[in-house]
Order: structure tokens, then C-alpha cells, then sequence
């Protein structure tokens, strides 16, 4: 037990941690934007697929990391495209449309890989690039912190600038205050002249973005390769993450860490004598009783805002 | 309405007209007319590409092919995940007239087998990776093929053993099942015939997808565990725990199929960090069955255990086993290979024992 | 009189709206079929066979037909499911962990009991009916209880009911003989009967048939399947004219997971022999696609799923006689579900239609008057 302890309270469980985290925080940021806007993106699983496959073939036949990228980022854009034209256009249900993009991104990627590579596996008959890591100047050489934030890789940081850009660009820009209008309340936004349409469009495909950037992370920076179903429900998980981080930037950065400790924890849990299902549990778990709580408290705290309006209402009689 | 009818109506002529003329009249291939060739049909219950077992199974087919060229006739095919389909394909190739002889693996494949073989008793059926119940004396159609696969096991847990210097073994398996199990108990007591002091630590994933979860699992063994040598027996999840090796600059072990070579020059890192891979050669069992069959000496309706001593398993003894262990632990390996041929040495294995027995012979190597 | 006659012959905007339902579902299958047959001439050699393949091979041989209807069979199942809870406006989808946890508990009785034939099987089903619908049931009670959103909830619970159910197939069903995890053969007194020899076609598939009757009944002709479709179409409105909401979305969930659990049961004791799920099967969102092309409508719900059943066996068969991956399908099924729930897909022409009609109809009128 308390080599279990041991490797919880170790600088490599914060390490593995924060590197859990980045793929579930990208696509939990890509829901915090589409949530703003109050469009459930249920297709981040299937972004993140899509686009760790694609950036792999792009930089494997580019032998350009930017191309890659170009590549991921561009399939994001795409697929989110195709939701939002869908869903806002020709109003299918926006979660059916999530549906339908994942269940073509676990066919469709295998359906690629097979044309391209003839294997229904993994990519690694191509010599794809990845993502760099980073050793911070000064901070690396910084005992215990050095060994926790330093020589990740450049997407892990560049995950959490995102943090801050999607906190500016949510509550301080133009555009954020008219995503967020548009998400709180549709009809007052469209009165003050307001395109819903057009704001849903954009941030869609925003999250789109996001989510690609999470997809690229697996397969260029995590492992070197695409491997099928590498997003293995993580695109599920931040919606629970955003859920969680009640549409806020930093909330949803905790929330998604918390996410990304429970995985590395149900690393470092194996091997205490638990039935490993049990173990394999933990992440989901977590997630659904975070789920709970957050609900409940919510609830309770709308309750006494309830009491609270109702015993103003009485006084002013 | 009309007008959307009819556009449909021509787009779907336009499209048949093209798919027509694309392919038209090159020679029907090989399928035409009853001859006196053995027709042998490999059904492979998942898909290709796993680049190990049914790729393997493929392979075998290759090998009898260019053995036997004008005299058999071979086709292989998918039938899917879905179980609920094999049955039916499997059927449809005993009802086929042309078909000689059916291939197939696993150990849910012989459930189906054992019910359709019956009624096709001109056909004759070969399993391998399970063995049919042959007490009741039935199923005389059928021949099994067994895999020691614990006598791979064993040795690449002796070869683990003399390369690693913390005495530590990091293993990840797919699932928690009998399968997987079976290898880490042939890795435990091989390690420890060659090292008793040889420690083991297991975990596993849940699935054969999650490549990133493999490879941090593996991270967490080296970092944490100290362990120097590691396994991802876990399908194609497996390949993020060579990573995790190469990354950290430890040595892995690759499974079924010779994945250093497959690395060497497009990953040389990992290629060079694999000190050998547990292969089960499903090719070569089903070639040397397939050609006792053909010289009429195989026994239809037994089973036959291929091990080390058929070559239908075996260690990966390639450039970068011999680099990373010398000469001397090198004959010491074949030593072990002999002993194990020669029965000097019986390899235990998970088949037979419940999940508590298991876990208790993992634990006491912890 | 004549007049009137020719009144009587103009479709209703009901009518109309009825029929473009179903002419968008057609055009949005060719559409989606074109898209298939777009990305075989792109990778395969020879397209003609694959496509050929592909479309007549579930009927060639005939008894291609009855594999067709075996896949079916799941895809039915967990179509009622998911039709009954998206009726109600929830998107549960938990039917995918219900459904195979129904498959867990039934193969447990049928592994664990010693009870006679019939009597074995229905007992089986019901184990299996009963697991389902606790499971479908905590998203349910989440949203209702808490408002937690039960898209989320019920995607996790999906992984949980996973590994629980793999944990109790470890170590209290495993027969440790067997080479792979599996529970022992299932005895011939709990499966499902084949009704035609040398196929797969069993009892359960008649089954799920007859639940689709019976669901139609519950949904449209009885009060609880009338308060269901009023909660999912407004339920402000449901709740003004005093339907209980919380307790209306609680049974629809419930009767899902049933329905769910019962074609896990089904499935694992008509075309297994043994349990041996260790991954989701992918029923629960394949029951998404069937519950899409059969507007949740339970009569519609048999036709949908022997379509898809159709193309599944039809891919099946071309990978097996050309050089097309099955995959490609994957295509064809998202497509589907995106122009089929696309509700402005052809509006336009809809639109046209209906004021062509109303005009029709107002001239029709005014020649009454003038008589």
C-alpha cells in the first residue's frame, strides 16, 4: 500500500497526469465553446479520431510536422463543418449528428488506414512525425516543479494556452460575449440583431478545431502512430469534464485534470490487488459521480435561489 | 416529385452503366469448373491486419500455395467480429462442393465447428489454437492444432531475465483472461528458472485498443517499478508499450510476430530496444498439417500440440537478440529450448486453473 | 358530386408531409448508397463484383435471406429501445450497456439455473429484461432526480456496465476450459430453438417482431404510450395538462432498457454458444440508425433494421468475394443518419409541393362556390 502511496505522491504521477489530461482538455474546451453557443458536440470523439489519423498520413507523406497539422486541424474544421451544416442548416438533431460523425469516424478511419496502409491496425508502416517536448528554461532545473511542468510535449503547453485563450476569448472578446448570448438565450440575442446561425457556425466549428488539436495529440505526441479507436471514449469524458467545469474555462481545466489524474491513478492502481476491471473502472466513475455531485449541488443551490426569490417576494407584501 | 424520381432513376442507370464498363470481361479467375484440386478455405473469424495471428494464418495459406502451386487451391476469408456471422459463412463454404478442406482458429470457432462438422462428414475441418473433445469418439472430420505457447513464454521470460540488471518485469496484458494469462506464466517461471530473484509486475488495460493507456501503464512499470524489461501482450495496444521502451531506453518483448524486423528501418529505436518477440507460427502448423494431409498421413479426428519442437512456436532469434544478449546467454536460451523439446523442462500453464489460481501464482512474483 | 370526389383525391398537408417523410428517407438511403459506391470505384479493382456483391449477395443464395433477418434480429431490439426512449425526448443511450448486460444475466441463468425447456429461456429473458431496464434506468433517474444530462451519464455508464459485467464473467462465470473468457456452454435447455436447420434463424428473431406489435400498441393506443409522446414532444406542455413527467421519462427509460436487456438475452441464447462478450457489442447505437429510419415509429422499426441487417450481410459478403473492406459501410450508416434526421432535407421541394396542393385546392373550392 504504501508503495501505492508512494508512486501517487510521486512527481511522475503529476507528470503522467498532466499528460493524460491534455487530449480529454482540448476536446473539453472544443465542448466548452460549442456548449456556449448551446449546441451539444457529441462528435468530438469522432474529430479526435479522424483528425489523429489524418495528421499522421499528412506528415508521413509531407514529412512536414506543419503539414500534418494543417492536415488534423483542417479534418476538424471539416467534419465540424459538415455538423454544423446539418444540424443549423437543415436542422437535424445536433446529438444525432454527433452520432452519425462518430460511427463514421470508427468505420471510416479503419476504412482509410486499410486503403492506405492495408493494414486495419495501426499506422506504423508510416514514417509519420511527432510533436517535440519541450524543456522550459530555468523552471526545468527547479527540483520538484522543474520535474513535473518541464519536457512535455509542446501540445501538452499548448493545451493549456488554450486555457487562457478560451477563458479571453470567452469573457473578454466580442465574440465570445455574442457566443455565449447566443448560448444563453436565442431569441434576445436575434433581437438585438444577432445571426444565431452564423455565431453556432463558428463556434462549432471552433470546437472542431480544438478537438482536432486533441486527436493530433494522440497520435503525434502521446504515441507515434494511429492506432484504431485510439480516443478510446476520451472525447465522452469531456463532455463530462465541461459538464463539470460549469462552461468555464478553468473549471473545465480542473475538471479535465481531475480526469486525467483518475486515468493516471487507474494506472498507478493496478497491481494493489484489486480486480483489474474494477481499476479500469476508476475514470468513469469519477466521472459519473462528478456528474452527481455537480448536478446535485446545482439543483440545491437553484432550490435556495428558489426559497430565497420566494421569501423576497413575501417581505415585499 | 416525378422529376426527383426520374433524376434518381437515371443517376442510378448512369452509375450502373459505369460500374459495367470499368470491369467487364477479364478471366473469371480461378473459381470456374470442378477439377481434381484441393480447394482449402481459411475463415478467419475478425480481419486481417492484426499483423500477428491471422496475418500468420495468411501467411500459412501463402506457404501452401507456392508448396502445392497448381495442385491446391486456397482462399482465405474474413468473416468479421461479429460472431453471430460464422456460423453462417461457415456453412456456406461446408455446403460449397468445390470445398476440400476448412481452416479455421480459436477457440470459438471450434464451438462452431464441432456442430456443423457433423453433417458434412466428405469435409474435412482443421482448428487451430483449441482442441475439439474428441472422447466421444466423434468428430473424425476434424483435426486440432494446440500451441504451447507458454514454451515461447518461458524462454523469452529466460532471455528477459538475463538481460535485465533490475530484476524487475513489467508486464501489460490486453484483458484478464486465460489467454493472456497463460503467457505471463510461462514469462514468471522462465525468468525465475534462470533467476530466481527475477520480479514481475502485471496490469492490464481493459482492451486491445487503447494504445495510449498501454504505453502509460508501461511508463508507470519502468518509472515507478523500475522495471528494465517489459511486455504489451495485448494485440495491437501492445505496440504503446514497445514505445513507452524505446522512449525510456529499456528493453521490451514483441508478440507473435517478429516485430523488431518489422520496426527495423522505419523505427529503429524501437527495433533495437526489442530483445526478441514471442512468435506463434499459425503458418508453419498449418503448412506441416496441411502436408501430412496431402501425403495421407495426417490423423483426422486427434489433435496434435505443436510447440517448440515443431517450430509452430518459437523466440525471434534475429540480429537484435543477438546484439543484446551475448554468446554465452544465448546458448544458455538454446540450452533451455533443448531441454524444453527434450521434456527435461515442463513449462506450467494458465489453461485449467481459475482466475484465484492465477492470481495467486502472479502474486507470488510481485 | 364530382367536385367533391376530386376534393376528397388531394392529400392533406398531413398526407403530404407523411409522404415526404418517406421520400426523403429514400432519397437520403440512395444518396448514401452513391457515396458507398463512389468510395468503391475509388479503392477497389474490381468495383463491378464488389458492388454486385454488395447488393445481391445477401440473396444469393436464398438462404443468405435468413442471415439477414438473424442480424436483424439485435438491431430490432435495441431499435424499440432506443425508439421508446427517444419518444420521450431522451437521449438515453445506455441501450448499448443494456444490452449487453442482458446478454450477461440471461446467459447466467441459462448457465447457473437447471430449469426445463421453455420455462428456462423465458426465465433467461426476463433475468435479462430486468438487468436492462436497471440499467437504462440510473441515466433516467439522474436527469429526473438531478438534471444531470443523460447523454453524458449514460455514455459513462456504458464503460461501467462494461467492466462490471467482464468482472462477473471473471469470476463467477468463466469456464476456466475454455480458451478465451466465456462463460460454459450454454445448455440446450436455455437456448433459443433454430427454426431452420443449417441457418441461424431462431426463435428470437420471431420475438422481437412480435415486441414490435406490441410496442405499437403501447405507444399509440394506450394512455402511458400517449403521455410518453407528449413528454417528448413538449414538456411544459405535458406537464400543464397534468402528465406526471418525471414518472412518465422513468418508464420510458425503463421499458428501453427492458426491451434492450430481452434482445441482449435473445441474442446471446439464440446465436452464441456461450457468453463471450468482452467488448460492447454496438447494438445500442446501431439502435440509433434504426430508430432514425423508422421515425420511432415500433411498425417501421422491422423495416429499418432489415434494411440495415440487408447491407450489413450484403458488405459482409463483398469483403469475402472482393477486395472492399466492410468498413466502407461505416459511410453509408452515417449518411444516413444525417440526411435522415436532416429535417429541411428537400424542404424546398416539400415546400413547393404544399402550395402547388393549397393552390389546387383553393381553386377546387372556388368551383364549389361558383356552383
Amino acid at each position: 500500500m504504501n508503495e501505492i502511496l508512494g508512486s501517487i505522491f510521486s512527481t511522475d504521477f503529476v507528470y503522467s497526469s498532466l499528460r493524460l489530461t491534455t487530449p480529454v482538455l482540448f476536446a473539453a474546451l472544443a465542448s466548452l465553446i460549442a456548449d456556449r453557443a448551446g449546441i451539444i458536440n457529441i462528435g468530438l470523439e469522432g474529430i479526435m479520431l479522424f483528425s489523429a489519423l489524418t495528421g499522421v498520413i499528412g506528415s508521413a507523406y509531407s514529412q512536414s510536422l506543419l503539414v500534418g497539422l494543417l492536415c488534423a486541424v483542417g479534418t476538424g474544421l471539416l467534419i465540424a463543418f459538415i455538423m454544423a451544416y446539418f444540424s443549423l442548416t437543415l436542422h437535424a438533431d445536433i446529438t444525432l449528428a454527433g452520432v452519425a460523425v462518430n460511427l463514421v469516424a470508427t468505420g471510416g478511419t479503419v476504412f482509410v488506414l486499410y486503403s492506405i496502409c492495408g493494414d486495419k491496425g495501426v499506422s506504423t508502416s508510416l514514417n509519420s512525425l511527432v510533436f517535440p517536448t519541450v524543456d522550459i528554461p530555468l523552471l526545468k532545473d527547479i527540483p520538484v516543479l522543474g520535474s513535473i511542468l518541464s519536457g512535455h510535449n509542446v501540445l501538452t503547453y499548448v493545451s493549456l494556452i488554450m486555457v487562457v485563450a478560451v477563458w479571453f476569448f470567452m469573457e473578454k472578446s466580442k465574440l465570445g460575449l455574442r457566443i455565449r448570448a447566443v448560448g444563453e438565450n436565442e431569441n434576445a440575442a436575434k433581437s438585438v440583431g444577432i445571426s444565431v446561425v452564423r455565431i453556432r457556425y463558428l463556434a462549432l466549428m471552433l470546437s472542431g478545431v480544438l478537438a482536432s488539436l486533441g486527436g493530433a495529440f494522440l497520435s503525434m505526441g502521446m504515441l507515434t502512430y494511429f492506432s484504431k479507436n485510439m480516443s478510446a471514449g476520451r472525447g465522452f469524458i469531456a463532455l463530462a469534464a465541461e459538464a463539470l467545469g460549469h462552461g468555464g474555462a478553468v473549471g473545465t481545466f480542473l475538471a479535465s485534470l481531475v480526469f486525467g489524474s483518475a486515468e493516471a491513478l487507474s494506472v498507478s492502481l493496478q497491481g494493489v490487488g484489486l480486480p483489474p476491471q474494477f481499476v479500469q473502472m476508476v475514470p468513469y466513475v469519477t466521472t459519473i459521480l462528478g456528474l452527481v455531485i455537480y448536478s446535485a449541488l446545482r439543483k440545491k443551490q437553484q432550490k435556495s435561489l428558489h426559497q430565497l426569490f420566494k421569501k423576497r417576494k413575501r417581505g415585499l407584501r | 416529385m416525378k422529376k426527383l424520381v426520374a433524376l434518381l432513376l437515371a443517376a442510378g442507370m448512369v452509375l450502373v452503366a459505369f460500374a459495367g464498363c470499368t470491369k467487364e470481361d477479364p478471366g473469371t479467375g480461378g473459381t470456374s469448373g470442378a477439377d481434381d484440386k484441393v480447394k482449402i478455405v481459411l475463415l478467419i473469424n475478425g480481419t486481417l491486419g492484426d499483423k500477428s495471428f491471422f496475418d500468420s494464418a495468411k501467411n500459412g495459406m501463402d506457404l501452401i500455395q507456392e508448396k502445392y502451386g497448381d495442385r491446391v487451391e486456397t482462399q482465405t476469408v474474413e468473416m468479421s467480429y461479429d460472431a453471430t456471422k460464422w456460423t453462417p459463412a461457415l456453412i456456406e463454404f461446408s455446403e460449397d462442393e468445390e470445398t476440400d478442406i476448412i481452416i479455421s482458429g480459436t477457440w470459438q470457432m471450434v464451438d462452431r465447428v464441432i456442430e456443423v462438422a457433423p453433417d458434412y462428414p466428405d469435409k474435412k475441418y482443421i482448428v487451430y489454437d483449441a482442441e475439439v473433445d474428441y472422447s466421444g469418439g466423434q468428430y473424425q472430420n476434424v483435426y486440432s492444432i494446440m500451441y504451447k505457447q507458454n514454451e515461447a513464454a518461458f524462454l523469452a521470460g529466460a532471455a528477459s531475465a538475463l538481460a535485465s540488471k533490475t530484476n524487475m518485469f513489467g508486464f501489460v496484458g490486453g484483458m484478464d483472461n486465460v489467454t493472456i494469462n497463460d503467457f505471463l506464466v510461462g514469462l514468471i517461471s522462465g525468468a525465475q528458472y534462470v533467476k530466481p530473484e527475477m520480479k514481475f509486475t502485471s496490469a492490464y488495460i481493459g482492451n486491445f485498443d487503447d494504445a495510449v493507456k498501454a504505453k502509460e501503464i508501461t511508463l508507470s512499470q519502468i518509472n515507478n517499478q523500475n522495471a528494465d524489461v517489459v511486455y504489451g501482450c495485448a494485440g495491437q495496444a501492445g505496440l504503446g508499450s514497445i514505445e513507452a521502451a524505446a522512449e525510456k531506453g529499456v528493453y521490451a518483448l514483441g508478440g507473435d510476430a517478429d516485430q523488431a524486423m518489422a520496426f527495423k528501418g522505419v523505427d529503429d529505436a524501437k527495433a533495437e530496444c526489442i530483445i526478441t518477440s514471442i512468435l506463434k507460427r499459425v503458418d508453419n502448423s498449418l503448412l506441416k498439417a496441411v502436408t501430412e494431409s496431402m501425403e495421407g498421413t495426417l490423423q483426422w479426428g486427434s489433435s496434435g500440440s505443436f510447440g517448440l519442437a515443431d517450430e509452430s512456436v518459437g523466440l525471434a532469434k534475429n540480429e537484435y537478440y543477438e546484439r543484446i544478449l551475448t554468446q554465452e546467454q544465448r546458448d544458455q536460451i538454446d540450452e533451455i529450448e533443448q531441454k524444453i523439446i527434450a521434456g527435461e523442462i515442463t513449462v506450467p500453464t494458465a489453461f485449467g486453473m481459475d482466475t484465484q489460481e492465477i492470481q495467486d501464482f502472479v502474486d507470488a512474483a510481485k | 358530386m364530382k367536385t367533391g370526389r376530386e376534393k376528397h383525391r388531394l392529400p392533406t398537408n398531413r398526407q403530404i408531409e407523411n409522404r415526404f417523410t418517406l421520400i426523403r428517407t429514400l432519397v437520403a438511403v440512395g444518396i448514401a448508397l452513391i457515396c458507398c459506391l463512389a468510395l468503391i470505384l475509388l479503392v477497389s479493382e474490381e468495383p463491378l463484383q464488389a458492388f454486385v456483391a454488395f447488393l445481391t449477395g445477401p440473396l444469393d443464395p436464398p438462404k443468405n435471406l435468413a442471415t439477414v433477418l438473424q442480424t436483424a434480429a439485435p438491431l430490432i431490439f435495441s431499435g424499440l429501445a432506443v425508439s421508446v426512449m427517444f419518444s420521450c425526448n431522451q437521449f438515453n443511450l445506455a441501450g448499448e450497456g443494456a444490452f449487453f448486460l442482458g446478454g450477461l444475466a440471461g446467459s447466467a441463468v441459462a448457465v447457473k439455473l437447471v430449469l426445463p425447456y421453455v420455462v428456462h429461456p423465458i426465465v433467461a429473458l426476463l433475468a435479462g429484461g430486468l438487468v436492462g431496464g436497471v440499467v437504462c434506468a440510473i441515466p433516467g433517474l439522474l436527469k429526473v432526480k438531478l438534471g444531470a444530462t443523460e447523454v453524458v451519464s449514460s455514455l459513462m455508464l456504458n464503460y461501467v456496465v462494461l467492466y462490471l459485467g467482464v468482472y462477473i464473467l471473471n469470476y463467477f462465470l468463466l469456464d476456466p476450459a475454455a480458451g478465451f473468457p466465456a462463460t460454459e456452454r450454454l445448455p440446450d435447455t436455455a437456448r433459443l430453438e433454430t427454426l431452420i436447420p443449417k441457418t441461424n434463424f431462431h426463435i428470437g428473431i420471431i420475438l422481437s417482431f412480435v415486441l414490435c406489435v406490441v410496442m405499437y400498441f403501447f405507444l399509440y393506443r394506450s394512455k402511458y404510450g400517449y403521455s410518453i409522446r407528449m413528454v417528448g414532444q413538449n414538456e411544459n406542455f405535458a406537464r400543464y395538462s397534468g402528465i406526471n413527467v418525471g414518472a412518465t421519462i422513468m418508464m420510458a427509460q425503463l421499458i428501453g432498457g427492458i426491451l434492450a436487456g430481452v434482445g441482449g438475452a435473445s441474442e446471446v441464447l439464440g446465436g452464441y454458444t456461450r457468453f463471450q462478450w468482452v467488448a460492447l457489442p454496438g447494438y445500442g447505437f446501431d439502435g440509433v440508425i434504426v430508430a432514425i429510419l423508422a421515425g420511432n415509429n415500433p411498425l417501421l422499426v422491422p423495416v429499418g433494421a432489415v434494411f440495415l441487417a440487408y447491407l450489413r450481410v450484403g458488405a459482409d459478403i463483398m469483403s469475402r468475394r472482393s477486395d472492399v473492406a466492410t468498413e466502407v459501410l461505416a459511410v453509408v450508416q452515417g449518411a444516413i443518419i444525417l440526411l435522415v434526421a436532416a429535417k429541411l432535407f428537400l424542404q424546398h421541394i416539400k415546400h413547393k409541393y404544399i402550395v402547388a396542393n393549397a393552390t389546387r385546392l383553393e381553386a377546387v373550392k372556388g368551383g364549389e362556390e361558383h356552383e
